[in-house]
């Protein structure tokens, strides 16, 4: 009900930009973009993590506690909703489940994620991102990468 | 007594040429009549010229009025490219004949009743996790998907234009192609599992699916004709996966969201009951 109301009003100027963050992986993220043509100000409204063809999270907050959980991976919490830790080959790894399958992410890698996090958020204005954040249904996400070519397979 | 005397004297020629006039205007009305009588003999002997019979103009109505025809209302079919589809392939080509006309109205009915969906070869199927109102998180899968009746249009037309374009003229060889390849677009909806539970079908595979379908959806047609159609017999064979695969390029996609958890069961109707017949113009 609710998200028939949302897709009725779908704000047209909004646009998903992927930014690799680790390829290997295929670990993206997704960037919400507003653009304001009156005021010629892009604001950021919400960053979104996709690994390979699941979109993990899909609010700021959740993205929050995901790199959160980078974070301060190697001391690890039962309470992690994301993330559990892995020993293997006396090495540390994170394991991140997915509704298919898991996949492991290394301490550098982690590292990496953190460090692009802070790029992503550079040269936009983010006011809007926490008070006036985009909450999106489904339908609005599927329109959106479907805008973007992002629903196409990848060749 | 002179008097008396120039009385006499005058009422004699009086009276005498009287006489005279009353002879004398018989006999010239006598003469005439003989003449009149031969004057309308010779003119009976004359060649009569053809008389010009001046009648009066009568004014007939003019047939202006539509040609009506025995068709199946507009309204039945829920969905304007389904309503197209009728328009252009029954009416244009005055299609009327039984039973081909019902069994395939019974299938566009199907169609425009059921919002169908074929999957895009070209997608790819992302995952979304979602939280709703009560911040309970939803996964949900979304993908492009192609409207099933937008493929069906095209794949009637297209096969009607390759049969136009090899000179098949045969009605009937015309007709069975268009509802084998009705059908084996129906196949390749996106909601077929659903479609069967609900038509009470369980087929173990895609053939068995295919002649099941057929059953069902043409009831009247004879035995012969449903073998003609589930093996897609025509004296011109018809390429039906390379112009599916054509249709499919060409045609819009839409986004699309499913529940994965519990994904709520499309609403299918049943095959409806094909309604009455009535008269109705073409314009």
């Amino acid at each position: 009900m609710l998200d028939e109301q949302i897709t009725k009003t779908i704000p047209s100027n909004i646009s998903l930009i992927e930014i690799p963050v680790i390829r290997n992986k295929k670990i993206y993220f997704i960037r919400a973009k507003e653009r304001v043509d009156q005021e010629n100000k892009n604001y950021l409204r919400s960053i979104l993590i996709m690994i390979d063809n699941e979109l993990v999270t899909t609010n700021f907050a959740d993205t929050v506690v995901f790199l959160a959980e980078i974070r301060k991976f190697e001391r690890g919490n039962k309470q992690n909703y994301y993330t559990s830790i892995e020993h293997h080959n006396g090495d540390l790894n994170l394991k991140v489940t997915l509704t298919d399958g898991y996949i492991y992410i290394s301490t550098v890698e982690a590292l990496a994620i953190i460090e692009m996090h802070k790029h992503a958020l550079q040269g936009m204005s983010l006011i809007r991102i926490v008070e006036d954040e985009l909450i999106m249904t489904a339908e609005m996400i599927a329109h959106y990468l479907n805008e973007n070519q992002m629903l196409n397979k990848k060749s | 007594m002179q008097l008396y005397l120039y009385s006499i004297g005058i009422s004699i020629p009086i009276i005498l040429s009287m006489v005279w006039f009353f002879f004398h205007t018989i006999d010239s009305s006598r003469k005439k009549r003989v003449f009149l009588a031969k004057d309308s003999a010779a003119k009976k002997n004359l060649i009569k010229s053809p008389k010009v019979i001046k009648k009066k103009e009568k004014y007939y109505q003019l047939n202006t009025h539509a040609i009506k025809l025995n068709l199946y209302s507009k309204s039945h079919f829920n969905n304007y490219i389904v309503e197209r589809i009728y328009q252009n392939i029954i009416i244009a080509n005055y299609w009327l004949n039984e039973p081909f006309h019902t069994e395939f109205v019974r299938l566009l009915q199907f169609v425009g009743n059921n919002k169908l969906w074929i999957k895009d070869p070209k997608t790819r199927e992302i995952i979304i996790n979602t939280r709703d109102n009560t911040e309970k998180l939803n996964t949900q899968i979304s993908m492009n998907v192609l409207s099933l009746s937008e493929v069906l249009e095209s794949v009637i037309f297209e096969v009607y234009a390759y049969l136009k374009h090899k000179k098949v003229f045969l009605k009937s060889d015309v007709q069975n192609s268009i509802l084998s390849a009705s059908i084996y677009v129906l196949i390749e909806a996106g909601e077929i599992d659903s479609v069967c539970q609900k038509l009470g079908i369980f087929p173990s595979d895609k053939k068995s699916l295919r002649s099941a379908l057929i059953d069902i959806i043409y009831v009247n047609l004879s035995n012969k004709r449903k073998t003609i159609i589930d093996e897609n017999y025509c004296i011109v064979p018809v390429p039906m996966t390379k112009i599916y695969a054509e249709v499919l390029f060409i045609s819009n996609q839409y986004p699309y969201t499913f529940s994965r958890e519990n994904p709520s069961k499309p609403n299918i109707k049943l095959l409806p009951y094909v309604p009455e017949k009535q008269l109705r113009s073409i314009v």
